[in-house]
């Protein structure tokens, strides 16, 4: 049989209107999408942040019931990483891992718009779930059993977005891994790839051994709800505990599908203002993968207190420290990539710093939570919620801040506002320690995680952390408002658009044409 | 030598296929944990 190959893109001009962005096979159009989409759900999860702390703001209940408050703690967790956080990796993804990597596109254009469309619906029906009878789930994104059955009419619907949320991201990741795998310009090796395209595969590949896992206890968690079944209720010869062993052996992993895409994107920030190649590259690539391994054996470090063999403690105790050193060794070549180097501080490059320094802390403390005796005094206190915050907004979010103020310019063809950033820079990295520093001490003073009451003895800190809280959300305002100028207008920018930007992707002109790359180019 | 488009025909194939294997991977991973879950005397 003969096949002719059409034109790539002979079917794929734009539609005008709403209906371009419906049927959109373009990965720069499923990127913008993903970005927007991550935006405003910013500001839904955020909004729920909100409520949080001014409940906390001091003791005794003022603004809402407990059972709400929990609904918000849970709701913002869950829109926060799966609705904030991963689309907005997969953003990046999808405008820039082709041009990275000198792809036409993605392998799988149609997969890629079903991908980003189910996540509108999946987390409409998240939010929608407040709504319900009952409210909106209560148990904190752990959705640990016998707790989460009792949520109200809500229950199965947090299982079925769960479910899509979960779809979306394992499409996604098949649709990263094959473009990856099979789409790279001729001459670029694997190891001749820049390290967001690197990071990202990890990732994916990471996504897809975790995910299935968290969908398979959700679904159990739903059988056990209607269909009779016991796997997690002791009453029925079942166990509660092996649901928070499935849980967090897709819990773990995915913190570092989390943090890996935005160790990407610091990796390419980092040499573009020093001016140098990234230092140690092949040790950054091997560092990637390491963390990857030991982020699927270390699960049952945040179960210490459920009880387990000494051996059990220890391994897990051990193999989570054993994390420090892949991750030590990023943080010493990004330093030893601005060693020497001719440095300019841009809003990206202020981003990727403080990202280097307050990723750093957010990882000591998470060292001090591996050590098994004393996570018994630190578990479920708010020492582990300021960790995971520094980990997860200085760390993560920090890095997606910089990487939309590096990248912008190469999507909208105009610089943004270069003041506007560094406001929000400044205001941003303040607020985020005024935020979560004191929550180190409530935590260590023995303050539990998601109460909306406390005694009095930690209302100053509480106080201070609402107080922060408040500026952190105001300052991104200015996100928003740099954002909208940027796309709106401003100074037009060059392909290259930094002096020290070095890769395919500022090779093509700013904005980046609807169709790059037609003709692949070689790679030396 | 082969033209870009037919080129970019054939890796796109060859992507639909690998694809398909991490589809089944995937949910082979999630029907395993379910069916280890039932096999140590869940349900």
């Amino acid at each position: 049989m003969v096949t002719v190959a059409a034109p790539a893109h002979a079917h794929d001009a734009p539609r005008s209107g709403v209906l371009r962005w419906i049927t959109t096979t373009n990965h720069k159009d499923i990127g913008t999408l993903y970005l927007l989409f991550s935006l405003v759900m910013l500001f839904v999860g955020g909004a729920m942040a909100m409520v949080v702390r001014l409940e906390l703001f001091k003791p005794g209940l003022q603004w809402v019931s407990p059972a709400f408050f929990n609904q918000m703690t849970t709701v913002h967790a869950l829109i926060m990483v799966f609705g904030m956080i991963m689309p907005a990796f997969a953003g990046f993804a999808n405008w820039m891992i082709p041009l990275l990597i000198g792809a036409p596109d993605m392998a799988l254009p149609r997969l890629n718009n079903w991908s980003f469309w189910l996540l509108p619906f999946a987390a409409a029906l998240l939010v929608l779930t407040l709504f319900l009878p009952g409210g909106g789930p209560a148990s904190g994104w752990t959705l640990y059993p016998p707790l989460v059955l009792q949520t109200g009419q809500a229950f199965p619907f947090v299982i079925f977005a769960v479910h899509l949320l979960g779809i979306s991201s394992i499409l996604a990741s098949i649709n990263i891994i094959v473009t990856i795998m099979n789409l790279r310009a001729p001459g670029m090796t694997l190891l001749k790839m820049p390290m967001f395209a690197w990071t990202w595969l990890i990732t994916a590949y990471l996504l897809i051994i975790a995910m299935p896992v968290l969908a398979g206890g959700v679904t159990m968690l739903l059988t056990d709800q209607f269909f009779g079944t016991s796997f997690f209720s002791a009453a029925g010869g079942g166990d509660p505990v092996m649901f928070q062993h499935i849980f967090w052996f897709f819990g773990h992993p995915e913190v570092y599908i989390i943090i890996l895409p935005a160790f990407g994107i610091v990796s390419h920030i980092i040499p573009t203002f020093s001016r140098k190649p990234l230092f140690g590259y092949e040790t950054m690539v091997y560092a990637t993968a390491s963390i990857a391994f030991l982020s699927m054996i270390v699960w049952a470090h945040h179960m210490f207190t459920t009880g387990m063999p000494l051996a059990g403690e220890m391994f897990f105790m051990l193999s989570t420290m054993l994390i420090a050193v892949p991750t030590g060794v990023k943080i010493f070549n990004w330093t030893a990539t601005m060693w020497r180097g001719s440095l300019s501080f841009e809003t990206p490059m202020l981003f990727a710093l403080a990202f280097l320094f307050m990723f750093t802390l957010g990882g000591f403390s998470g060292l001090m939570l591996a050590i098994a005796p004393a996570d018994f005094q630190y578990h479920d206190t708010y020492f582990v919620v300021a960790h995971f915050h520094y980990v997860l907004v200085a760390g993560a979010l920090f890095a997606a801040f910089g990487g939309v103020y590096f990248w912008i310019p190469k999507w909208t063809g105009h610089m943004y506002d270069e003041r506007l950033g560094k406001l929000h820079f400044w205001l941003t990295a303040i607020f985020t320690n005024v935020t979560f520093f004191p929550q180190h001490f409530l935590g260590l003073a023995g303050m539990p995680r998601r109460i909306p009451d406390y005694a009095t003895q930690f209302a100053p800190f509480n106080a201070m952390s609402s107080i922060g809280a408040f500026g952190l959300g105001a300052a991104q305002l200015i996100f928003l408002w740099a954002v909208i100028k940027c796309i709106r207008g401003g100074v037009s920018a060059s392909a290259q658009v930094w002096d020290g930007a070095v890769g395919l992707e500022w090779t093509v002109p700013s904005p980046a044409p609807r169709h790059t790359f037609d003709e692949p180019p070689h790679v030396p | 030598m082969m033209r870009p488009e037919e080129h970019n025909e054939r890796r796109r194939v060859r992507a639909r296929r690998m694809a398909l294997l991490l589809g089944v991977f995937a949910a082979g991973v999630y029907l395993a944990y379910i069916a280890f879950s039932l096999l140590s005397g869940g349900a």
